[in-house]
């Protein structure tokens, strides 16, 4: 991979990592296998 | 006299009338004024409320019907607390000006009990939601620690941490949403408590994440931190996710049957293999010393399939930004200086829904893995963090500094084929407790190499707090490591 050569702090530089990581997040969520069968989880009470 | 008092010195020495309520309120102002400014601790100097306060204690207790033994004590109150009145900042720029015209209910029931709000204490703005890359992420600058004023005092409960670690105040509230109570209670050398989900109401506190956010005392020992949740604990019908439950110690005999049976889940290579090369030996004598006064340890590890960073970064990221998507869509947000932390604030209103209730789903899952542990230990023990206070100006997502042992380093090494991986032990207890509503207790073990506080934890099952405070109470007992003053205080 092409190292990043701007500032650390660098906003552009900032948002793009920012962005990154969340799609690195949702990527380890997703390998995460929640059986159905645990549904629902929800806590929502009308 | 005051400085370092526990709670209940201090109850007893106003009962005595060695001092008067004003007397030590009047002296702990004088001392968040003149020495708060040194750690960046205080937001808002309480002064006249704190008097008005101090006076209605001293009544209280002149006519004999000061039931709580709160009643004249002063205290401290993270800024993400609404105090009616004054300023609630939520360490951050653009709410500079922000005052609500009510109390917090911690807060409220702190008063009933006769409390007396002396300050509300500096805190990392917007409690770090969005992420941030230096210590200065926060309105009164970076939180310096008591014990090194080049050190951090943690997040996002800087000033609590700071203010009770210097003894500027005997207790202080915190709050935690994923180890802001636990890292400024490890790196200032003060016990934390981070309460059950639901066990104290949020009303009146800043939101980062409804499902996550609690509030908890920190002060200088477990049994000073359980009068506290005695008061702010219970029902509130202004909070829908109150519990209900309140809390209450067990009693002395059955604290001392309950310790001596406790089974501590315990793993060790987090701390044998992770922790820093200055806190290790501090955080295996702290074991040591519990294995002591607890003896039946048993293996307990947490599930080595679950994302616990992503989990609690994508609940607590989403949630936040759909709390602050007014501020971070406006130019306000450029009143904050952490560049990292606005390009996170940005970047998590993106976060997919299909992501943040992916991770919901997860937490279902955890919970009833947590459970299922809980079937084989009563606790979990574990270091508070595994390094002492880092250097202030070091950004925080820094690359860590080598790991203490041979077997760490042999890790980083070319990879072995025949080598096993070295495993994670608890090091993720910390998000794992969040994201299953675990209670916590963070207490100090010794001193580090480099003579900063390090700390361990005990996590139970939801609503164990009067068993986790009957152990740390037992271990601070026998061990004076949480009765250590900075060297400057």
């Amino acid at each position: 991979m092409e190292q990043d050569t701007r500032d650390r702090d660098d906003p552009a530089r900032l948002a793009d990592e920012a962005r990154e990581g969340i799609e690195k997040q949702a990527a380890e969520i997703r390998k995460a296998t929640v059986p159905i069968e645990t549904e629902p989880p929800s806590v929502y009470r009308p | 006299m005051i400085a370092f008092a526990s709670v209940a010195e201090l109850a007893g020495a106003l009962r005595a009338k060695t001092i008067s309520a004003v007397e030590l309120a009047t002296e702990t102002l004088d001392r968040l004024e003149s020495q708060g400014p040194r750690y960046n601790a205080v937001a808002s100097l309480m002064r006249t409320r704190a008097l008005r306060e101090a006076a209605s204690a001293d009544r209280a207790i002149a006519r004999g019907d000061a039931r709580s033994p709160l009643a004249g004590i002063p205290y401290g109150a993270k800024d993400l607390l609404a105090a009616r009145g004054a300023p609630t900042t939520w360490g951050a720029a653009p709410y500079r000006d922000q005052v609500f015209r009510y109390d917090a209910t911690a807060i409220a029931k702190l008063k009933r009990a006769g409390a007396v709000l002396a300050a509300k204490l500096a805190m990392v703005e917007l409690a770090g939601g969005g992420g941030y890359r230096y210590p200065s992420a926060s309105l009164q600058g970076p939180g310096r620690n008591p014990w090194n004023v080049d050190r951090w005092s943690g997040g996002s409960s800087s000033g609590s941490g700071a203010a009770v670690g210097a003894g500027l105040v005997p207790f202080a509230l915190g709050s935690e949403t994923s180890g802001s109570i636990g890292t400024p209670s490890a790196y200032c050398g003060v016990t934390g408590l981070r309460p059950t989900y639901g066990l104290v109401s949020r009303h009146g506190a800043m939101a980062l994440s409804w499902t996550l956010d609690k509030i908890g005392p920190m002060a200088r020992s477990a049994a000073d931190c359980a009068i506290v949740l005695e008061a702010i604990s219970g029902p509130d019908a202004k909070d829908p996710t109150a519990s209900g439950k309140r809390f209450t110690r067990l009693a002395a005999d059955a604290a001392r049957d309950a310790v001596a049976s406790l089974r501590i889940g315990y793993a060790g290579e987090e701390i044998e293999v992770t922790a820093s090369a200055e806190a290790r030996g501090a955080l295996i004598g702290g074991v040591e010393e519990m294995r002591r006064i607890a003896p039946r340890f048993v293996e307990a590890r947490l599930p080595e399939d679950l994302p616990y960073g992503p989990l609690v970064s994508t609940v607590y990221a989403a949630e936040g930004a759909t709390i602050f998507a007014e501020l971070i869509e406006s130019d306000r947000l450029d009143l904050m200086p952490d560049a990292k932390q606005k390009a996170g604030l940005r970047a998590a209103l993106e976060i997919r829904a299909r992501d943040y209730l992916a991770a919901m789903r997860a937490r279902t899952v955890l919970a009833a893995r947590m459970a299922e542990i809980f079937r084989t230990c009563d606790v979990i023990l574990t270091a508070g963090r595994t390094v002492t206070a880092t250097p202030i100006e070091r950004a925080l997502d820094a690359p860590s500094l080598p790991p203490a042992s041979s077997a760490a380093r042999d890790a980083a090494a070319p990879a072995d084929p025949a080598s096993a991986p070295t495993r994670p032990g608890n090091i993720a207890l910390i998000p794992a407790g969040n994201l299953a509503g675990l209670p916590a207790v963070f207490f100090p073990c010794g001193l580090g190499t480099d003579g900063l506080p390090v700390g361990l934890q005990v996590v139970g099952p939801p609503f164990s707090e009067p068993v986790l405070v009957a152990l740390v109470e037992a271990y601070q007992r026998e061990t004076e490591h949480h009765l250590r003053r900075p060297p400057s205080a």
